[in-house]
């Protein structure tokens, strides 16, 4: 299984854990994707996993840049016009997450921009 | 987690308190610095962040946010790196806060954690003692210069870490000291003296007073006369600064950051003489936060305009205001700030285009309104303001052969130095210091003319159509003159000296 979706597994099961509901997973469109869409009670979360199987160029989170941010507010936006989800209030979280083969790191950072 | 001290920045020649805060909050990492700063303060960010890890502390991944408050004045400069790298490690838990509150902290960082000096470290010692604090920790290369204010401890640090082991109670540091009374005993060599210069005995006289009162000169004379050589000559003659104009002076300097490295106190007058290319930004300060210019740097000291005609006619009607006023106030989108000006004028030109109009042994090449053109560059309002005009002629063979040296330079400032106490006696707790800014009340006050003295005075305004200036102007060099001769009143010599000075050219 790719890195990728290992971590958004793992990310996922974490959700779980802590009482979200998944909603949607790799919403996609033309300019980008959220890798997962949940909610907790009633703020819909836009959630983007980034899993790392190293440190060499930092913690996983770090990755989440400026023009990613951008990138998934526009992608937000459109989720909230054609969706309209019965949400009171939306917030975008972070989790990082580091995979090697002796142990797995995960940090999730609420409400992260 | 949230941590504050104080840092101070320079507003004109005074400081502001400024306080930092630290907030430390979950996140993304980021690291923002909030409350009006200037690139510069927003590149310390980097130097912070650089200098925090070099010097071996932890420097979480965690959102940060610096706050400099108040948040409308605008920040400049390196100086709030040091606070913002305390305020972040206070933040961290590295360092205790107890300790803090104590002092006001100003420095630069390098990126390997050592602390660079700033600009200003007088004013900002100033601003710690009126703040009533403790201390200030101020970089250890201004240590020496900071030292000069009394009653607020001057703690010199030179890296990072000694910061933060000092603030923790771990290592002590000595309060820097200066011994005000050896720092006024040292004495400065010129390796040049009035005595140099052979005949122009006139010129010096001239000098003489104006030096003696504050008063602006204008030398007029061909090339290669001796205008430069005299001017170049009245640093040798200038009175001793007095503490406070001494820490006057230092601020201007310190503020423009050109005051030397490890300097406590400028202890000799200025004398700026720039080249007649400047700007009038240059000349009476300017800039996006404006710094002072030539006629500030000049304060306390003179200002020597060689090829006075050559500096461009908007940058000479610049000087107009400030020589009236003794201060300038130069205003930008950003600030209006005001910075003393308090200096003496001395220009020096030829009479003509070729220089040798009115020369005894070469003649004159210019055509009239050329020489007409050359002197109009000076304007009327300009010249008013030139309280001394004087003739600087060539010499003739006899003087330039002969061996009779002139009065040395030492015996001059003797005279100037005690004219100058008799004005500090008579102004005392007036707020001025020379003759040259008497105004209307101390005019009327301590220039009183013997009825002769009056009616020549009376004849001269009514003869050369004299200004409403010119007349007060004339009034305060024969206060000098009168002055110089330990006289109480202004007699009749007096007033004839201070006449021809002003009319001898029109």
């Amino acid at each position: 299984m790719p890195l990728k979706s290992q971590g958004e597994d793992l990310a996922c099961q974490l959700l779980l854990k802590k009482g979200f509901k998944i909603f949607e997973r790799n919403y996609r469109l033309k300019f980008g994707e959220i890798d997962i869409i949940a909610f907790n009670k009633k703020t819909l979360v836009f959630v983007e996993v980034k899993t790392r199987s190293n440190k060499k160029y930092g913690e996983p989170f770090e990755a989440v840049n400026i023009s990613k941010q951008k990138r998934l507010k526009k992608l937000a936006d459109s989720f909230i016009a054609f969706h309209k989800p019965q949400a009171e209030s939306f917030r975008f979280d972070v989790i990082g997450i580091l995979v090697n083969e002796d142990r797995t790191e995960i940090i999730h950072i609420e409400n992260a921009f | 987690m949230i941590a504050k001290l104080e840092s101070a920045t320079l507003y004109g020649l005074e400081a502001i308190k400024v306080e930092v805060e630290a907030d430390i909050s979950t996140g993304l990492p980021a690291f923002n610095i909030v409350g009006l700063p200037d690139t510069v303060v927003q590149e310390s960010r980097e130097r912070v962040r650089s200098s925090i890890r070099n010097s071996e502390f932890e420097f979480p991944l965690k959102r940060i946010t610096i706050n400099l408050a108040p948040a409308d004045i605008k920040k400049e400069g390196p100086s709030f790196d040091l606070p913002i790298a305390l305020a972040s490690l206070a933040a961290f838990k590295v360092i205790s806060h107890h300790n803090l509150k104590k002092y006001l902290i100003v420095g630069e960082l390098s990126l390997n954690g050592e602390i660079r000096r700033v600009n200003g470290a007088i004013s900002l010692a100033i601003c710690a003692k009126n703040e009533k604090k403790e201390g200030i920790i101020i970089p250890f290369d201004n240590a020496r210069e900071a030292a000069i204010v009394d009653g607020v401890k001057v703690i010199p640090v030179k890296t990072l870490r000694e910061v933060v082991d000092f603030l923790n109670d771990k290592i002590i540091i000595e309060p820097q000291k200066t011994d005000l009374k050896s720092i006024f005993t040292s004495n400065t060599d010129f390796g040049i003296d009035f005595s140099d210069i052979k005949g122009q005995e006139h010129a010096k006289r001239a000098l003489e007073v104006a030096t003696a009162g504050g008063h602006n000169v204008l030398m007029i004379g061909p090339p290669g006369s001796g205008k430069t050589m005299l001017a170049r000559r009245i640093p040798t003659i200038l009175p001793d600064l007095t503490l406070n104009e001494a820490i006057e002076t230092t601020k201007v300097y310190s503020v423009a950051g050109i005051l030397a490295s490890n300097t406590s106190l400028i202890l000799t007058r200025p004398f700026r003489s720039p080249h007649h290319t400047i700007s009038y930004a240059g000349l009476v300060g300017g800039g996006h936060f404006p710094k002072p210019g030539e006629i500030s740097l000049s304060h306390n000291g003179v200002l020597f305009l060689d090829e006075f005609p050559e500096f461009s006619k908007s940058v000479l009607q610049v000087l107009r205001q400030p020589l009236e006023d003794g201060y300038v106030t130069i205003s930008r989108a950003s600030t209006a700030l005001t910075y003393p000006s308090k200096f003496v004028l001395i220009a020096a030109m030829n009479p003509c285009p070729c220089g040798h109009s009115g020369d005894r042994l070469k003649e004159c090449v210019c055509t009239p309104i050329k020489v007409q053109q050359y002197r109009n560059k000076i304007s009327g309002p300009l010249m008013d303001r030139m309280d001394i005009c004087v003739e600087v002629p060539r010499l003739t063979k006899e003087e330039l052969s002969g061996n009779l040296s002139g009065e040395p330079s030492s015996s001059i400032k003797e005279r100037i130095q005690k004219a100058r106490i008799k004005q500090q006696e008579r102004f005392y707790e007036r707020n001025i210091v020379l003759n040259a800014q008497m105004r209307a009340k101390e005019i009327k006050e301590f220039c009183s003319l013997s009825p002769s003295a009056k009616s020549l005075l009376e004849n001269a305004v009514d003869k050369f159509a004299l200004s409403a200036r010119a007349y007060d102007r004339i009034l305060k060099v024969a206060r000098t003159i009168a002055d110089l001769v330990n006289s109480e009143n202004i007699e009749l010599g007096h007033i004839a000296e201070a006449i021809q000075y002003r009319t001898s050219l029109k």
